[in-house]
């Protein structure tokens, strides 16, 4: 393996790792009762609409927990790095992990406020954490 | 109806075990190792092959990640020349899943003794460019929940688990010196085993003393990839009188997933699918927690043999660090003793069979310098982690 790992692209995911084009967090979402779901289906988890589809949601998370990793798992990993879970600030119960840059671990802390960027890598666009201007 | 009509895994039993060598690396081939342990776990039966007539592995035949499991039921099938009323091998379900088909197809009535057996050959398998666990190696797209893991280069079980592991540390005070446990108390058993790849003894400054893999975990958080294969058999209990060891009963199974098949969406990030799969187990006897003489706990990484200490209820939520301090009460002599043969931690990453190897050889009396003491007769082994989980019970007769 010598670069980063990257999704196969499908019909309900495309929505997710492209909107970064866009600078966009496309989140599935329930037309019927609003409800917020990841990963994408063609139901909705709660109330089973079909009538539902991407949107884009705020590019703000709070961070549930993280690690260092120190560890280079294929040749082209630069290490050490963050990899951090966070909870969607306008859904908290959706979750995204995605490593959290230019933060220094002594400055990590769980609560903190994350904003959303994205790295283009091929045809996607993964998203990515950085501590939130205050 | 009465309970062993209800749950019928309590008509199943395990009759006979086979352990291949365990190296890192093995000179013998996958299928070598395999056919090793079969032989192996057919003769401790007392069975011939002409009296296997079924045969599971988990996860089956799979290339997405090196030595991970290269040998398929067709392979052992050839070799053995077996007659198979029933077969079955696949990867969607938890690491028990070649235990759970042989249980369900020996009570379904599809086969008598069901050859059971799981092969890893992560340490042939390895090179420097390629490594083994971690996904996306292969270099194809990703799929399925890997799909959400490594473009994030969450590329290993160790980050998934560590992040967990962060969580408890902070919200239940789980310090380093705690976890350390695990992997101290598997290598003093591990020293007693003379097929454990990690015998030189380990101290706590050893263990305190090495690289972080990904915080909080460390090198000896994490087991060892190796080569070898275990083979299990399965029988129905009432064939399973006249053979050669007493049969030990499965008692209870549990395999449930009731919260995300996921790691990062869990609501808490605590409540794994363990936690499901132990229930499920405990509402299926009328044995408690205390009735267990022996526990094989799968150690993938130390982190979730705490976790399924807390799952399968042997410690309050949270507790599971103030459990282990100071390691007394795991050791072979205390009153839960854990992981006899060193675990996967210091035996090697037999993928959560080397679990019920040991849990056997404890309870039919013959694990040698590590058989702890008071003839035990019950013993529960785990295996998984995150969304994929399972264990079972298992009595002699």
């Amino acid at each position: 393996m010598s670069a980063r790992p990257l999704p196969r692209l499908t019909l309900d995911n495309t929505a997710f790792w492209t909107g970064g084009k866009g600078n966009e967090l496309l989140i599935y979402c329930c037309a019927r009762c609003a409800q917020w779901f990841h990963p994408p289906a063609p139901i909705c988890p709660d109330c089973l609409s079909r009538d539902v589809g991407p949107r884009p949601i705020s590019l703000r998370a709070t961070l549930l927990t993280h690690t260092t990793n120190h560890q280079r798992w294929y040749p082209a990993l630069v290490v050490p790095y963050v990899v951090a879970v966070g909870a969607l600030e306008a859904a908290p119960h959706v979750h995204l992990m995605a490593e959290l840059l230019d933060c220094p671990a002594s400055s990590i802390r769980t609560g903190m406020a994350l904003q959303i960027t994205f790295l283009h890598e091929s045809d996607v666009w993964i998203p990515q954490f950085r501590a939130a201007a205050p | 109806m009465s309970v062993s009509q209800r749950y019928l895994e309590k008509s199943t039993a395990i009759t006979g075990v086979g352990l291949s060598e365990v190296a890192r690396p093995s000179l013998k081939s996958p299928l070598c190792l395999t056919i090793d342990a079969c032989v192996a776990a057919i003769e401790d039966a007392g069975l011939t092959r002409d009296d296997i007539d079924g045969v599971t592995t988990w996860p089956g035949l799979m290339d997405s990640s090196p030595g991970m499991s290269e040998v398929s039921i067709q392979e052992v099938k050839e070799a053995l020349r077996l007659r198979l009323n029933w077969y079955m091998g696949g990867g969607e379900a938890p690491q028990h899943g070649s235990i759970m088909s042989a249980v369900a197809a020996v009570a379904a009535g599809f086969a008598n003794h069901v050859l059971v057996f799981r092969t890893v050959t992560e340490a042939q398998a390895q090179t420097p460019e390629r490594r083994a666990s971690v996904i996306g190696v292969t270099g194809s797209r990703l799929t399925s929940w890997f799909s959400w893991l490594g473009p994030v280069n969450a590329v290993s079980a160790s980050i998934w688990v560590a992040q967990y592991a962060q969580r408890h540390f902070e919200q239940f005070g789980t310090t380093s010196e705690q976890l350390a446990q695990i992997a101290l108390i598997g290598r003093r058993n591990a020293q007693l085993n003379p097929q454990a790849v990690m015998r030189t003894p380990l101290t706590m400054e050893d263990y305190l003393a090495s690289r972080f893999i990904a915080t909080p975990l460390r090198l000896f958080d994490c087991d060892v990839p190796v080569d070898g294969s275990t083979a299990i058999i399965v029988s129905r209990l009432d064939a399973a009188r006249d053979l050669r060891n007493p049969p030990l009963r499965v008692e209870a199974l549990g395999c449930a997933l009731h919260g995300r098949f996921s790691w990062e969406q869990v609501p808490d990030l605590y409540e794994t699918a363990a936690f499901d799969a132990a229930r499920m187990m405990w509402s299926r006897t009328d044995l408690k927690p205390s009735d267990v003489a022996v526990a094989q706990l799968y150690d993938g990484f130390s982190f979730l043999c705490l976790s399924w200490l807390e799952a399968l209820g042997f410690c309050p939520r949270g507790e599971g660090g103030r459990f282990i301090e100071g390691g007394a009460r795991i050791a072979r002599d205390g009153e839960l003793p854990l992981n006899t043969n060193g675990g996967q931690l210091s035996q090697g990453r037999l993928h959560g069979y080397g679990q019920i190897f040991e849990a056997a050889e404890q309870l039919w009396g013959r694990a040698g310098e590590r058989q702890i003491a008071n003839n035990p007769r019950v013993a529960v082994c785990s295996a998984g982690g995150g969304p994929v989980g399972s264990c079972f019970l298992l009595v002699r007769e």
